[in-house]
């Protein structure tokens, strides 16, 4: 298996689809299974910071300089400016800063460029010109009807439902074609919901199919695993539990967790994969040799995700200690490509006698920031044999040809590029 | 073979289904073993077994005895298995149902222009450079060689100024292109190999020389190291030159007759460590000779053994011309030296040349058999290799001795 070099990562970054800012750590909302909240570890290190613009400037600058430098790779390719929070919109201020200055960066003669916001939808009246003028994607986290939605409360413990539901109400409203372009949701399955009824409810009220995550227990402090548990359901489980699975998991599309990772098998194993013509005319590149160890992303291919204290990470689902990099108070960008290299590298040393072996390893997607260590190494829970693999690729192909046009479906879904 | 009420017939993965006015074929991509009919009644199975993309269809459901003697031979062939559904041997294999990610064909249909002009870039791999439209040589049947072969040519008029080759390398530096072809009369042969090869090397991209034979010495500094040096020995009209080969060049030789077809061979037999090509070549009145030495027989082709990437991209694009643009001295830009001129680099760059390709309906990148008239009903369509110069040039619809 193979290693990764200074230039990759690089070259990762110059040509990054996202570059997203923590604007805030501070949130309207108190969601009793917010993954920066209470229950977890997380929860202690953060102190409502804002984004200052400094160095929000430092990234875009150290960002416009790179793909000014190197023009390799960048023909008609996009790249989104999200914001995250927290609630974002509490910051707006920044945000405002930051579109202010990419509108007139000149970054456009390089890449495309997008906006893209996650909100609770609280702030989003008042502010709605602004995103619609800006072309802004909104992902809105909403997790169904009042009763799904009652652990999205307040600091003050009372339901935020009817507020939001009013404000997004009053969006599709006064901008119906925004609307219909531009906005998504998000829903968190809990106990007090189930995949089919977010999916009627958002359906029914706007028209859209929700993504729908668990909830994410990375990070939860020992004392309220327990408490965390009762609330969380695993979407799999909930589709199965339902009468009707077949027709939510067909309603839900490509956003049935399963889809996704029968593609990710699909992608890996199939011999009929290609990335595009060229593969087709030179054959595939991956073999085993051209693999990395463990499913984690290449730093900064995915995003680079700047935290509201300037450090620089793969996503916001990694501990700040694997920060890749950091801004610091003098407005520096201090991100050094061969260091990074060297402990991805040493990273996939501890995997590779495992991963070498492992049956799963062309379709992984374990991070190595989640993995739990056993002793001074990284376990990895998720090994398969042969005869497990093979067993897994039946079923997956088994969905892929139930499926009515697969291909045109993830074809046509750039998430699946 | 014993058939059981649940018994399924699976399809081997390597098993390529195909209609045609010959009737229907089944081919092993990877032996060349086949079954063959046309026997119509039999077109139910094929069309059932091929729209489903576990490639399995219940026995019971094909129970006439053509269709049970078309499964017999299938298994005799190893084309398929007939067993329970439980015991698929396939398992571990995804059938031939292919996806791809970048896939033009798809986005051509669904007009996904920003995304072919995105990729377009990615996919220029080569460039030939004909550095002047000024040649003395006076080769019999130019204006048809030049169109087949990289050989010096009339087209283009002047001499290509080397900061104009300059600038469209440097602005193709987004795209993947890594070699260049640079193509020089013989008589300015050094000159222009440095000139140029200085340029195309200052970009850090490979390069090679392409010159017409003369009978002008070789330099010995020619032709060394990663720098390729063809000579590319034209048409004589039957009398070809006799001379001594040097092991350092790659020869090409273009034949037209059946005369220097034989004096080709004889330079293959008496210089068998140097690199030597033989090109038919059509001259505009030899379709006969082309004919007999090129066209392909039904076994040539079942016997090629293309595999299923080979099916794939043969349904898709021509693998003989892809990726390839071809630069004239005047800056006139084509996908390939017999197809319609796309641009002029002094307009626009490599890469909008490349992507104004792709759009192109009728373009050499994405010209596949199966849209060429005599070939678009043939079974062996996407078996065949995938259009030549030569098929151009000729307008042959097709390069085979199939009818």
């Amino acid at each position: 298996m193979r290693r990764i070099t200074p230039s990759e990562i690089r070259r990762a970054f110059e040509l990054t689809p996202q570059i997203t800012f923590e604007v805030t750590e501070g949130c309207n909302l108190r969601c009793k299974y917010c993954g920066y909240g209470e229950l977890f570890e997380i929860a202690s290190h953060r102190r409502n910071r804002a984004l200052p613009w400094f160095k929000a400037l430092s990234i875009l600058e150290y960002y416009r300089a790179m793909v000014q430098r190197s023009n390799v790779g960048h023909y008609g390719r996009e790249v989104f400016f999200s914001f995250f929070g927290g609630e974002p919109l509490l910051n707006f201020s920044l945000i405002e800063q930051v579109v202010g200055w990419v509108n007139r960066s000149g970054i456009d003669r390089f890449r495309g460029v997008k906006y893209s916001m996650t909100t609770n939808g609280l702030l989003l009246h008042g502010h709605e010109e602004f995103l619609v003028d800006n072309g802004f994607n909104l992902l809105i986290s909403l997790d169904g009807d009042e009763r799904a939605s009652s652990y999205r409360k307040f600091p003050d413990g009372s339901s935020s439902f009817a507020l939001v539901k009013k404000n997004i109400d009053g969006l599709k409203l006064r901008h119906p074609s925004y609307f219909e372009e531009h906005v998504k949701f998000n829903a968190v399955l809990n106990d007090r919901s189930s995949v089919g009824g977010i999916i009627d409810f958002i359906k029914s009220e706007y028209g859209k199919t929700p993504s729908i995550s668990a909830i994410n227990p990375i990070g939860v402090r020992p004392q309220y695993a327990e408490e965390l548990d009762m609330m969380s359901v695993s979407v799999a489980d909930s589709i199965s539990a339902s009468a009707d699975a077949g027709e939510i998991s067909n309603s839900m599309g490509i956003q049935s967790p399963f889809f996704r990772k029968a593609f990710d098998c699909f992608r890996g194993h199939s011999p009929y994969f290609y990335r595009g013509y060229n593969e087709l005319l030179y054959g595939p590149s991956a073999t085993i040799a051209d693999l990395l160890p463990g499913g984690t992303c290449i730093p900064f291919s995915k995003r680079v995700f700047i935290s509201a204290g300037g450090l620089i990470m793969p996503c916001e689902n990694v501990s700040h200690k694997f920060a890749l990099g950091s801004i610091d108070d003098d407005a520096r960008v201090n991100i050094d490509f061969d260091e990074l290299a060297q402990r991805y590298n040493a990273y996939y040393d501890e995997l590779e006698p495992r991963c070498a072996r492992c049956a799963r390893n062309k379709s992984c997607s374990e991070c190595i920031f989640h993995l739990p260590h056993g002793g001074d190494c990284l376990r990895c829970n998720e090994f398969a044999s042969h005869s497990e693999m093979d067993e897994e690729i039946g079923r997956y192909y088994d969905f892929i040809t139930s499926v009515p046009k697969f291909v045109e479906v993830i074809g046509n879904t750039l998430e699946f590029r | 073979m014993i058939i059981g009420n649940e018994s399924i017939f699976v399809m081997s993965p390597n098993a390529h289904t195909a209609f045609g006015r010959q009737g229907l074929l089944f081919v092993d991509v990877e032996n060349g073993a086949y079954v063959k009919t046309n026997d119509y009644h039999s077109i139910a199975f094929a069309a059932a077994i091929s729209s489903v993309a576990t490639r399995a269809v219940r026995c019971a459901d094909f129970g006439e005895a053509h269709q049970v003697e078309l499964l017999n031979q299938l298994v005799d062939k190893r084309l398929g298995i007939v067993c329970s559904p439980e015991k698929v041997p396939y398992s571990h294999v995804f059938q031939p149902f292919e996806y791809i990610v970048d896939d033009i064909a798809r986005w051509r249909r669904n007009g996904e222009q920003a995304l072919l002009r995105q990729v377009a870039p990615q996919l220029l791999s080569e460039l030939t450079v004909y550095v002047t439209g000024q040649c003395s040589q006076g080769c019999p049947h130019c204006h048809y060689l030049y169109r087949q072969v990289r050989c010096c040519n009339k087209y283009g008029n002047g001499l290509m100024p080397p900061s104009m080759l300059d600038a469209v390398l440097r602005d193709a530096r987004g795209t993947a292109l890594s070699r260049v072809h640079l193509v020089v009369p013989p008589d300015k042969l050094h000159q222009y190999s440095n000139d140029y090869g200085a340029v195309v090397a200052a970009h850090g991209l490979g390069f090679d020389i392409w010159t017409s034979w003369s009978e002008e010495e070789l330099a010995p500094s020619l032709g060394q190291g990663d720098c390729a040096l063809n000579v590319v020995v034209p048409l004589m009209n039957g009398g070809m030159p006799q001379f001594e080969l040097n092991v350092a060049v790659r020869y090409h030789f273009c034949v037209a007759s059946e005369s220097e077809l034989v004096a080709a061979y004889g330079y293959l037999d008496r210089w068998p460590e140097v690199s030597i090509t033989v090109y038919p070549v059509y001259n505009g009145e030899n379709e006969v000779f082309i004919s007999d030495n090129m066209l392909l027989t039904e076994a040539e082709i079942l016997q090629q053994h293309i595999g299923m990437r080979g099916i794939i991209r043969n349904k898709r694009m021509n693998a003989n011309a892809f990726g390839e643009l071809y630069m004239f001295a005047n800056g006139e830009v084509r996908a390939a030296p017999y197809a319609e001129n796309l641009a002029n680099v002094t307009n626009i760059t490599l890469s909008e040349i490349a992507y104004r390709e792709l759009l192109c309906n009728d373009g050499a990148w994405l010209k596949t058999r199966s849209s060429l008239s005599g070939c678009s009903s043939c079974v062996y369509a996407e078996l065949c290799p995938p259009p030549m110069p030569i098929d151009m040039m000729l307008g042959l619809s097709r390069r085979c001795h199939v009818e």
